[in-house]
Order: structure tokens, then sequence, then C-alpha cells
């Protein structure tokens, strides 16, 4: 093959080239610690590094989810140990009261113990994490009052929004057992008598079936009787009014539980309802502020019997505390083995992340000596190109 | 055969190896002329002379200037420079794109939308919370704001391919023009039989730059003139004539078609090499086909996030609305928070119930693991992820496709160059040939002088 000069320079001008780039492509992994630069250095790697970073976002979040969870869990566990220390001291008083050996006098300091007890309870039951009451159930309204409370049914309130400006009013007597807000919301407006709503009996989360007309009063649930007026704009699709019902008694709260996510597609209900742990409604057997109230009632009264019968609903108020605190230990352990769960994730992923997109460091530096070598051999190569020619020899 | 016609042979002689020397020189001087065949003068002897009865060839002329090529060799430097234009240039868009949307640094989309996630997160355990509720309007605002800025930097990527789109086709139609130049004097040369080399040089220079620009095909003709075609036959230079292109600006794309053919046709589909070529390939399907995927993940985004707000109560006790807004004509440029919301972040719809829980925030922040996208296959992030890994991919094919054209056209360098490239060692050696034989010549001269000398001084006394 014939050689001529320009391919001898074209050549080593070729492999400086080449020899350079991929210095320079070693130097940028050296420099950034990361063996993907751009997504071209590896397409399929930068999908995977995209999604375990994605993953440990979630993971980042779960882990904060739960200790947001745990820190509030802790804080129910400890008010409800004071609550049950409190009930044992009621047992203990109570206990004593009913013996003979106890006169009027006792029961009457007993009595006012009693009282202090109750307003300790009552604080302990209306005590909040941060801004939150934590027995309200998922309504942020101070859950128990110092007396009991008849059944009642709120104000109509208004959406902020709505378009209608006519009257509502809500009247009837509450006969529901527990605590509710029931929500109308308009599906399709119009005036009254054409107007179609739907209503919901828990806040709105679900609803019932589809109804026309307002223009009559409606019974919408558990006595609640709603009236409306018509004004000078008539009612407009998503129209919302709701009515709070209170069921008779000191809990203002609800029954809802509040809930977090603590891994992929797992929430935990990480609250106790006050429903649930001081009242006879739902899930609970025994209203426990009227059992204290009761006693205290007795006490004064100087009433043997009742005082002695309240012993039963003392024992159960105590094993109702009791379960909540035992509930608390639930959800803990739960938090505890997602907590463990998510850390193994955590490690993996960052593993995984590392594998995929950090250089090796070692490689790199083997790989960046080797083509020093090569860089230098060509740079001696090209040096020598003008040695060899027949230049060299005429004289 | 007489002594005087010896001077005429030495004189013959002498002009040849000049015409030689001249020959290398020329070559020494365009050692680095890229796209320079080297030359060689061909020699043939002349005349005759009867020496007793036998005739024997007495002096010398050049025949002529041989250009020193090998046709098959022009023909796929010509082809070669058509693939590094398209590659070269396909590269360099694609890594443009690419650098729009480098997630390969922390801070890109997926991390925003990953913070998304989290901020619902966050307000889903605290639904009142003022701070939660603007962290959540701080984040779609900064998923919406990166969006617009791809949309944005796309249509700017496609604006300067517009751009460059008219200059190729401008130089397109100078160069064919000039094509059309030469050919006239290469016609014109040819007819009063002169030589062509160096306008055929020229020539093959031009189709080359006119390759790299655009893909062609050509044929020579019987009288050294070229015709060149586009990919289908639509012609840009027929001899003595050439034929411009326009490109015609359609205000989204630009479309290019012959001014004296068919100016209706459209030649962006047949354009497929060259510069030109990945252009045109950038602008009507590489570029619309990502802004595809961005409108469809802003659209299925805003749809997904808003359907599930709408489900919800704000603070107010309202229905959620629309949490994001978007024109459909363009989602990916237009997205962003519902600008009533952002005035109003009581309007967050975090709630599930009236009562101010925060469960409807959970359920957007799950819409995270929702297999929502590619019928019910994927979720938003591995969406978006795919698209990332789709333009990765694309770059690293072209840049291998790219080195793969930059060997094969060193390859073919080298060969052209075998061939017709100039040779120091060669020409020193032709120098010095030449240089000999003018001695020689000379001293042919000096003795036939003498020889001369002695016969006229014969019989003459000195």
């Amino acid at each position: 093959m014939r050689v001529t000069e320009n391919m001898k320079f074209n050549m080593s001008l070729g492999s400086l080239f080449t020899i350079q780039s991929q210095y320079s492509s070693l130097l940028e992994k050296m420099a950034s610690q990361k063996q993907i630069n751009r997504p071209s250095d590896d397409p399929v790697g930068i999908t995977r590094v995209l999604a375990l970073r994605t993953q440990q976002a979630a993971v980042t979040q779960y882990k904060s989810n739960i200790e947001k969870c745990d820190a509030w869990i802790n804080m129910t566990e400890t008010k409800l140990n004071s609550a049950n220390d409190l009930l044992v001291k009621v047992r203990e008083l109570a206990l004593s009261q009913a013996t003979a050996t106890a006169s009027v006098d006792t029961r009457k300091i007993a009595a006012s113990q009693i009282e202090s007890i109750i307003e300790e309870l009552r604080s302990l039951a209306n005590s909040r994490f941060e801004d939150r009451y934590l027995f309200s159930g998922s309504l942020n309204v101070e859950p128990f009052s110092a007396s009991s409370q008849s059944a009642s049914i709120g104000a109509v309130v208004r959406a902020e929004g709505n378009v209608f400006d006519g009257t509502a009013a809500a009247s009837g007597t509450y006969t529901g057992t527990q605590n509710k807000t029931y929500v109308l919301k308009v599906t399709a407006g119009g005036s009254l008598d054409e107007v179609k709503y739907v209503i919901s009996s828990d806040g709105g989360k679900t609803w019932g079936s589809e109804q026309t007309g307002l223009s009559s009063p409606v019974n919408i649930g558990e006595g609640i009787t709603l009236t409306f007026g018509s004004g000078s704009k008539d009612m407009a699709e998503g129209d919302i009014f709701y009515v709070s019902a209170t069921a008779a008694g000191y809990y203002r709260g609800n029954g809802d539980k509040l809930s977090l996510t603590i891994s992929p597609g797992v929430s935990i209900q990480y609250s106790l309802s006050g429903e649930e742990i001081f009242t006879d409604r739902g899930s609970g057997t025994v209203d426990v502020f009227k059992v204290l109230n009761d006693l205290k009632t007795a006490l004064e009264g100087n009433d043997v019997n009742t005082i002695s019968d309240s012993l039963s609903g003392i024992d159960e108020a105590l094993k109702q505390v009791s379960l909540g605190i035992a509930r608390c230990g639930t959800i803990g352990n739960r938090l505890d083995i997602a907590k463990s769960n998510l850390e193994e994730l955590s490690t993996r992923l960052t593993s995984s992340l590392s594998s995929t997109e950090d250089a090796d460091m070692s490689e790199l530096a083997t790989l960046y000596s080797m083509k020093q070598v090569a860089l230098q051999a060509c740079y001696a190569m090209a040096g020598k190109l003008n040695e060899t020619s027949i230049l060299q020899y005429l004289k | 055969m007489s002594i005087s016609s010896l001077l005429y042979v030495a004189r013959d002689a002498l002009g040849v190896s000049q015409v030689g020397i001249d020959v290398t020189g020329s070559n020494i001087a365009n050692v680095n002329t890229s796209g320079y065949s080297r030359q060689r003068a061909v020699i043939n002897s002349t005349g005759g002379d009867y020496v007793k009865g036998m005739v024997f060839q007495a002096s010398v002329s050049v025949d002529r200037i041989q250009r020193l090529y090998d046709r098959y060799l022009e023909g796929q430097m010509i082809t070669q420079k058509q693939n590094i234009g398209y590659s070269s240039t396909l590269n360099d868009r694609l890594s443009s794109i690419e650098s729009i949307m480098n997630e390969a640094q922390t801070g890109g989309l997926n991390d925003l939308l990953n913070k998304f996630w989290s901020a619902w997160e966050n307000l889903s355990a605290n639904p009142t919370g003022p701070v939660e509720r603007d962290s959540v309007a701080a984040m779609a605002e900064s998923v919406a704001t990166k969006l617009n800025s791809f949309a944005g930097d796309l249509i700017r990527l496609k604006g300067d391919i517009k751009t460059s789109i008219r200059d190729i086709v401008t130089s397109v139609n100078s160069m064919t023009a000039e094509i059309r130049n030469l050919n006239e004097r290469i016609a014109e040369t040819g007819v009063k039989g002169g030589e062509t080399n160096i306008l055929s040089d020229k020539l093959v220079g031009l189709l080359g730059d006119l390759g790299e620009s655009i893909g062609i095909t050509w044929n020579e003709n019987n009288d050294g003139t070229v015709s060149v075609f586009l990919q289908n036959g639509v012609p840009l230079v027929e001899r003595l004539v050439s034929y411009d292109l326009q490109a015609k600006d359609l205000s989204d794309r630009i479309v290019v078609s012959s001014v004296k053919v068919n100016p209706n046709e459209e030649l962006n589909t047949v354009i497929s090499k060259g510069k030109l070529g990945a252009l045109l390939e950038c602008q009507d399907e590489i570029i619309p086909q990502y802004q595809k995927l961005l409108n469809n993940f802003a659209s299925s985004l805003a749809d997904a996030v808003n359907k599930v707000h709408r489900q919800g109560f704000d603070i107010n006790g309202n229905a959620g609305g629309d949490f994001f807004v978007y024109s459909s004509s363009n989602p990916s440029m237009t997205i962003r928070l519902n600008p009533d919301i952002a005035s109003d972040l009581r309007l967050i719809a975090a709630s599930s119930t009236v009562n101010r829980d925060g469960e409807n925030a959970a359920q957007i922040a799950a819409l995270k693991d929702a297999l929502i996208m590619e019928n019910g296959s994927a979720t938003l992030n591995s969406y978006y992820a795919a698209i990332i890994g789709r333009i990765g991919r694309e770059v690293a094919d072209s840049s291998k496709d790219l080195e793969h054209q930059n060997v094969v056209l060193t390859n073919v360098t080298s060969r052209r160059e075998s061939v017709s490239g100039v040779s120091i060692d060669e020409e020193m050696i032709e120098l010095m040939k030449y240089q000999m034989s003018y001695a020689a010549a000379g001293r042919l001269i000096s003795v036939t002088n003498e020889i001369l000398d002695i016969l006229m001084n014969l019989g003459v006394n000195s």
C-alpha cells in the first residue's frame, strides 16, 4: 500500500483524539464520582437509578410518617397510663367508701377527691399533640365537655362557595347514638322543586342515592329535618350544606380514626378515638365520665348501694382503658416492624443505587493510568513522524 | 540523421524534464490541499528516424497530465460524507434534547415529583397546617414550572433547527449553482480539448460537501459533467441546469420542496441523509415525539390529581376543584397550579369529609404508586423514567453510529489518500529523477555543441 504523509498525520491525529476523548470521559467520572453523568452513559441504568431514587424518596417519607405515628402513639399511651392510674385510684376510693367503716364525712372528702380526679381525667382526655386533639377522632374539637349535654343538632353550615342564598334551617331531635356530620350535596342545580341532591351521614365519605326536590322539609336521617326557603339565587351543582349532630353525653368528637401510609399501599390507623375509650358508643361499653360523675353524686348523697354498684362500672372503665393501652402497644409493634423493614429496604436501595450510579474508583484509577500511558505513547509517536522522511537523507 | 536534429531532441528532453519538475512542484505545493489528486506527466517518445532501414524513436514529448484517482473510492467518499453529515447532526441535536432533560444529576423533574408526593403525605398528617399546604402548592408549582421549561426548551430547540434547515437549503442552492458553473466550464474546456483535472477535483469536493448537507445520487456524463439528484430522483443539477430548493415556513415546521420541479411536493420524508436529513427528522419526528410524551405525562398527572382532588373537601367544606389547570392543545407548556388555589391555599382539598381530616391528601399521595400510564402498566414516575431512558438510548445509539461512520470515513479516506494523495518521499524521488534527466539533456546539448565545433573546425589551421 502506498503510504502518504497525510495518512500518517491523519492517523496520528485520529488516535490522539480518540484517546483524549476517552481520557476526558474518565476524568469526568473521577471528578463526579458517578458512573452515569448523562442518560446516554447508561440508558438502562438511568431508568433504574430514577426508579431507585423514587423508591428512596418514598421510603424516607414513610419513615417520617412512622416517626409521626410513633410520637402520637407514645403520647397516647402515656396519657392512657395516667388515666389508668387515676381509675385505679377511683376504684380504691369507691371500694373503701362502699364499706361500713366509711362515714358521711369521709364520703364527702372522697367526693371532692373524685371531682378533682374527674377534672384531671378530662384534661388528660382533652390533651393535644401539636395542634390536634388526641381523642377527638377526625374532628379537631375539644372532645370532652365538663357536663353532660343532651342530644343536639347544630345549625346548618353552608360551604363558602355555595351559590344558593335562600334560608336553610335544621330542626328535630337527634336520635343517633354517635356524633355524626350529615352532608347534603347538590348534584343538579335548579329551583327547590327540581334540585337533585345526595346525602352522606359520614361527613362526605360515602353518599346515598340521588333524590329530587327540597321545597318541603326533608328528613335526612336519625331525626334531623332540613328546611330550605328559596332566595334570589337557585341552588347550583356543588352547593354543600352540613349539620353536626351530637348524641347525648360528654363526647363531642367522632368515632373516626386518623391514618397515615407507612409502607407502599399500607396505611395504619394510628389514633384511638375518645369514643371507644371513654364512652359507651361504638366499641365502648361504659361512659367513663358518667360512671365517675354518678359515683361523685352517690358519694355526696351518701348512697352506699350506688357506690358499690359503681364498682362494676369502674372495672369496665378500667378494662376499656387497658384495652386502649394494649392497642397502643399493638400499633407500636406494627410501627416497629414496618420501621425495621424500611430500614432494611433503605439499606438495600442505597447499595443498589450506589452500584448502578457510583463510579468504582479503583477501576477508574487503573484505567486512568492506562490511558495516560497510551496518550504519552501517542504524543511520542507524533513527535517522531518527521524523523522518517527522505528529506532527512537528502543533502 | 543530422547532428543539428540532436539539438532538437535535447531541447525536447529539457522541456519534458521541466514539465516533470513542474508537475512534481505542483504536487508538493498541494500536499495539504484537501481533495487534491496527485498528477503525473505522461511521457511518450515521438518522431522517428531511419537508420540503415531501421526506425527508432528519436524524441520525447508530454502526452498529457494524468490525474491519479479511483472513481469508486471518490464515490465512496461522497456516500460516506452523507452518512457522517446525518449521524453527526443527529447526535448533536439529540444531545441537546438529552441535556434539557438531564436527570442524572439530582434536582430534575423526577426528584421534584417525589417531593410533590411527599408534600401530600405531610399534608395528610396535618391537614390544616398552613406550612404543609404551602409546601404542597410550592412543589406543585415547581413540577409545573419544570414541565413548562422542558416544553419551552423543546420549542426553542425546534426553532434553532428551523433556522439551520433554512441555512442549509440556502447553502445547498449555492452549491448546486456552483456545480452547474463547473459543469459549464468542464463542457467548454472539454470541447477545446483542454485538461479538466483541477475542475474535476473541485467537482468531487463540491459533491462531497453537497452530500454532507443533503442525501444525493449523481452520475457522470460523457463530457465529464455531472448530474445530481435527490434520493427519489428529483433533480438538483442536470448538466447545465440547476434546480433550487425552497424552505417554506409553516410556523410549526419547515417544508422543503423543489421550486422548479413541483413547489407543492413535500420532500421532507425523501431527504433522509446528510445534515438536512437529520434536521428534518428531528423537526418532524423526534422532537414532536418527545413533546407528545411530555404532554401525555403532564395531562395524565393533572387529570389523576384533579380527579382525586375533586372528590375531597377543602378547609371551607367546599368540594375540591381542579388542582392543576392546563390547555389541552399543549399540556406540558401550559400546566400550572390552579391560580385560585395559588392565591388561597385553603382551597386545597386535603379532606375526604367536611371534618378537615387528611385522607384525601393521602389518596393523592398514593397516586405515586398508581398504575395509571401505558394502559395500567406504569406509574407516572416510571413513565417519566422511561422517557429519560429513551433519550439516553437514542443518544447512545447515535453516538455509536457516529463512531462507526467515522471509522468507515477514516478507512475510505486512507484508501483514497493511498491512491490520490501526495507522498513527499515519492515526489522527492521524482524531483531527483527529473533533475538528473534535465542535467543529462543539458549535457547532450554541450556534447552536440562540441561535436559541431569539431565539425566546424575541420581543415582550419589553428
